[in-house]
C-alpha cells in the first residue's frame, strides 16, 4: 500500500500558486517546529520525573546503588517519554511494550520513588511532575486530547491535598493501607461501571452498511 | 473588558492552528495504523462489540493501581497522591448517560466503476444515538489498491484510493475506533467498502487488419468484390439502367463508349480476442504483469475494431472458460472487459483445457490470440482454432526472462534453453501459417499489427 506523506496533509486545503505553496511550506515548517518543541517538553518533563523518582538522599535507590544509576534512568526516560506514533496495538510483546513505553515510564516512576524514605519536597516534586507529564502526554500525544483543564486542575488539587495529610505528624501508615485498599476497590467498581453495557446490547447493532 | 477585534482574530487564529495541529496528528496516526493494517492483510475476525478502555484510561488506571498497591506494600501514604490524581481524572472522564447505545459505520463509495489509476472516493461516517468523540480510523486496503489521501473528519474519515491494475477489486474494510465523549472508553465499528470494477486503460491502437473473407454485412472494410462502396476499383461498359452519375467520363471519351465506375463492396469484419489466462507472469525487469498487459492490449484492439463498426467477441482460456459472443457498439467494449474482470481470481486449471465453445467463434472470424507463449497447452487451443479454418494472429505478450545469477554457467544454459523453447513455439506457429507478432507494453499496438496490413490474413482450409 502506498500512502501520502504526513506532511502532505495540508494539500487537502487546496492551496495553489507560489504564495499558496509558500504559505503551506511555512505552515508545515511551523508545525514541525511545534512538534519538535512538544517532543522536547515531553522528554524534559519525563526525564525530570524519572530523575526525581530515582531521587537523591538517604535510602533512595541512587543512594544505595550510586549516582551512576541516574544515567540509565535518564537514558530510558529520554527514550520512553515520547509516545509511539501509532499506539500500543502490535501483536508481539516487545513491540507492545515499546509502544506502551510512556505507561511504563509513569507507572515505573511510582515504585521507584517509593524506595527509601522520601522527603516531603521530593514527594511533591514526583507528584507534580507525574501530573504534569500525564497532562502533557494527553495534550501532545498522537491521539485527540481528552483531559480538560478543569479536570486536570481538580485532580492536581486532590493530589496536593493528600500530601500534607500524608506528611503530617501522626501515624499516617496506619490509615494509608486501608485507604489504599479502599481506593483500589473504588477503582475496580468505577471501571466496572464505566465499561458496563448501556441501553441495548451492542450485538444488536447492525453491521456497517455500504 | 471585552477583547478587541485583534484579540478575537488572534483567538480565532490560535484555534485554527490548534485544529490544524490536531487534524495533522489524527491523520498521521490514521496513516501509520493503516499502513500496518494493510500490510497485515484484511482482518479475518470481527471487532469486539463491546466498549473497552482507551489508551489514556489504561495509563491512568495503571498509575492509580500501581500507586495504591505500592502504598499498601510500603505503607507510604504520600503515594496515594499520584494515585489520587489519576483516579480523579478517571472520575471526570466518566461517560455518564451520553454514551451511545447504537453505533454503526456507513460508507459511500464513488464511482463503483472506473479505469486504472482513476481516483475512487470513499466517505465513512459513524451513525450513533449519543455523544461521541473524534473517531480514529484504521484502513485495511484490499490487494492492488493504493491510498492517495486520507482526511480524518469529526464523524469519520474520507479516503481517496486508486487501483494500479484492472480487476474486480475489493476495496477493503475500515475500522473506526469511536471513543465516548470524554475518551474514557472506545468501541470499534467496521464497515466493508465492497468492490469496485476497475477497467483497463486500453493500449493505443488504430489499425484493424482484416481477413480474406468478410461476412455479408455492410461495414467499412473494402473487399475485392464489386459493390456500392466509395472506393473505385475499375471501370466497365455501361449497362442500360445504371445511374448516370457513375459514368467515368475520361474512359468514355477515350473509348467512345459509355464507361461506368466500379466500386468495391464494403463489409464489416468479425474478430474474436482469445485471452491466455493460464498464468500471470511478472517481468522482473519492469515489474509488469503479463495478465495486465494482455487485457490492456486486447481492450485496445477491441476498441479499434468497434470504432470501425466491426463485431468483436471474446474467449478467455486458463482458469474458468469465459466467452462473449461477437457484437458491436460502445457497450460491447464494457461487456467484453466486464466478462473477464474476475479472471484474476480464477484458480489455475490443471490438465488439458476444455474444447473451445463454437458459439463464441463465428465462422471466418479473425482470431487474435493474446498469449505470453509460456504454456504449451495454448498451442492445443490455437490448433483447434486453426482446424476450424479461422484466420489467426498470435500477439505475444512479454512475460520477462528469468535472471541468471552472474557467473553461473548452469543458469546461463537454462536461460538459453528457455529462449530456445520459446523460439521453437514461435517457429511451430509460423510453420502452421500463423503470424506471430510481439507487443511491447507501453507502445502502440499498431507497431505490432502494421506488418499484417501488407496482405489480408488467410485462414486454413477446412
Amino acid at each position: 500500500m502506498t500512502v501520502p506523506s504526513t506532511s502532505g496533509m495540508s494539500g487537502t486545503t487546496g492551496t495553489t500558486g507560489t504564495t499558496g505553496s509558500a504559505r503551506a511550506t511555512g505552515a508545515a515548517g511551523a508545525a514541525d517546529r511545534s512538534e519538535g518543541l512538544e517532543r522536547a517538553a515531553l522528554r524534559g518533563v519525563g526525564t525530570a520525573l524519572a530523575l526525581a523518582a530515582a531521587g537523591v538522599g538517604s535510602g533512595t535507590l541512587t543512594d544505595r546503588v550510586g549516582p551512576v544509576l541516574l544515567l540509565p534512568v535518564a537514558a530510558f526516560a529520554l527514550w520512553a517519554a515520547v509516545p509511539a506514533a501509532d499506539g500500543p496495538t502490535p501483536a508481539r510483546w516487545p513491540a507492545r511494550l515499546s509502544a506502551a513505553r510512556t505507561t511504563l515510564l509513569v507507572a515505573g516512576a511510582v515504585p521507584l520513588a517509593a524506595v527509601g524514605a522520601p522527603t516531603w519536597w521530593r514527594a511533591l516534586a514526583v507528584t507534580v511532575l507525574l501530573a504534569g507529564y500525564l497532562v502533557l502526554l494527553d495534550a501532545f500525544g498522537p491521539r485527540h486530547p481528552t483531559v480538560r483543564p478543569g479536570a486536570a486542575a481538580a485532580a492536581l488539587g486532590a493530589a496536593l491535598l493528600v500530601l500534607p495529610v500524608a506528611f503530617a505528624a501522626g501515624a499516617a501508615g496506619e490509615w494509608s493501607r486501608p485507604l489504599a485498599v479502599l481506593g483500589l476497590a473504588a477503582a475496580a467498581v468505577g471501571v466496572g461501571l464505566a465499561l458496563r453495557p448501556t441501553g441495548r446490547p451492542a450485538e444488536e447493532d447492525g453491521p456497517g452498511r455500504t | 473588558m471585552n477583547p478587541g477585534p485583534a484579540a478575537e482574530r488572534d483567538g480565532t487564529g490560535e484555534e485554527a492552528a490548534d485544529d490544524d495541529r490536531l487534524a495533522r496528528r489524527a491523520r498521521a496516526l490514521a496513516v501509520a495504523r493503516s499502513v500496518r493494517a494493510s500490510a497485515a492483510g484484511l482482518p479475518d475476525s470481527p471487532p469486539a462489540p463491546h466498549w473497552r478502555p482507551g489508551e489514556q484510561t489504561l495509563r491512568l488506571l495503571t498509575v492509580a493501581t500501581v500507586a495504591a498497591v505500592t502504598a499498601v506494600v510500603t505503607g507510604q501514604a504520600w503515594l496515594l497522591a499520584p494515585g489520587a490524581f489519576a483516579a480523579v481524572l478517571l472520575a471526570f472522564a466518566a461517560p455518564g448517560t451520553g454514551r451511545p447505545a447504537r453505533l454503526s459505520a456507513e460508507s459511500a463509495v464513488g464511482p463503483r466503476r472506473c479505469f486504472e489509476g482513476e481516483p475512487v472516493t470513499v466517505r465513512v461516517t459513524v451513525a450513533h444515538d449519543g455523544r461521541i468523540g473524534r473517531p480514529e480510523p484504521v484502513v485495511s486496503l484490499g490487494p492492488g489498491l493504493a491510498l492517495d489521501a486520507l482526511t480524518v473528519t469529526p464523524t469519520g474519515v474520507d479516503l481517496v484510493l486508486h487501483a494500479d491494475s484492472w480487476g474486480r477489486r475489493h476495496l477493503g474494510v475500515v475500522d473506526l475506533d469511536v471513543p465516548d465523549a470524554h475518551g474514557l472508553t472506545l468501541r470499534t465499528v467496521r464497515t466493508d467498502l465492497g468492490t469496485v470494477d476497475v477497467f483497463p486503460v486500453p493500449d493505443s491502437a488504430r489499425l484493424t487488419p482484416i481477413p480474406v473473407r468478410l461476412p455479408e454485412r455492410i461495414g467499412e472494410h473494402t473487399t475485392a468484390h464489386e459493390g456500392t462502396g466509395v472506393e473505385v476499383v475499375g471501370v466497365r461498359p455501361h449497362v442500360p439502367g445504371e445511374r448516370q452519375r457513375r459514368i467515368h467520363w475520361p474512359s468514355t471519351t477515350r473509348r467512345d463508349a459509355v464507361q461506368i465506375n466500379q466500386f468495391a463492396a464494403e463489409r464489416a469484419a468479425d474478430a474474436v480476442v482469445l485471452l491466455d489466462t493460464l498464468a500471470d507472469y511478472i517481468d522482473t525487469a519492469t515489474g509488469r504483469r503479463s495478465l495486465d498487459e494482455t487485457l490492456r492490449a486486447a481492450a485496445g484492439l477491441a476498441r479499434a475494431y468497434l470504432r470501425r463498426h466491426d463485431r468483436i467477441g471474446l474467449i478467455a482460456v486458463g482458469g474458468q472458460l469465459r466467452q462473449l459472443a461477437a457484437g458491436s457498439g460502445d457497450r460491447q467494449f464494457y461487456r467484453l472487459v466486464e466478462s473477464v474482470l474476475e479472471a484474476r481470481q480464477d484458480r489455475p486449471r490443471r490438465g488439458p483445457l476444455p474444447p473451445l465453445p463454437l458459439a463464441a467463434l463465428p465462422g471466418h472470424a479473425l482470431v487474435y490470440a493474446f498469449t505470453p507463449l509460456a504454456d504449451q497447452r495454448i498451442l492445443d487451443v490455437l490448433g483447434q482454432i486453426r482446424e476450424r479454418g479461422n484466420p489467426l494472429v498470435v500477439v505475444e505478450i512479454p512475460a520477462g526472462e528469468p535472471t541468471p545469477r552472474p557467473g553461473e554457467e548452469i543458469d546461463a544454459l537454462a536461460l538459453r534453453l528457455w529462449r530456445a523453447e520459446r523460439e521453437a513455439m514461435r517457429a511451430t506457429l509460423r510453420g502452421r501459417g500463423i503470424p506471430v507478432v510481439g507487443h511491447t507494453p507501453g507502445e502502440t499496438l499498431d507497431l505490432a499489427l502494421g506488418p499484417l496490413l501488407r496482405r489480408r490474413i488467410m485462414g486454413a482450409a477446412r
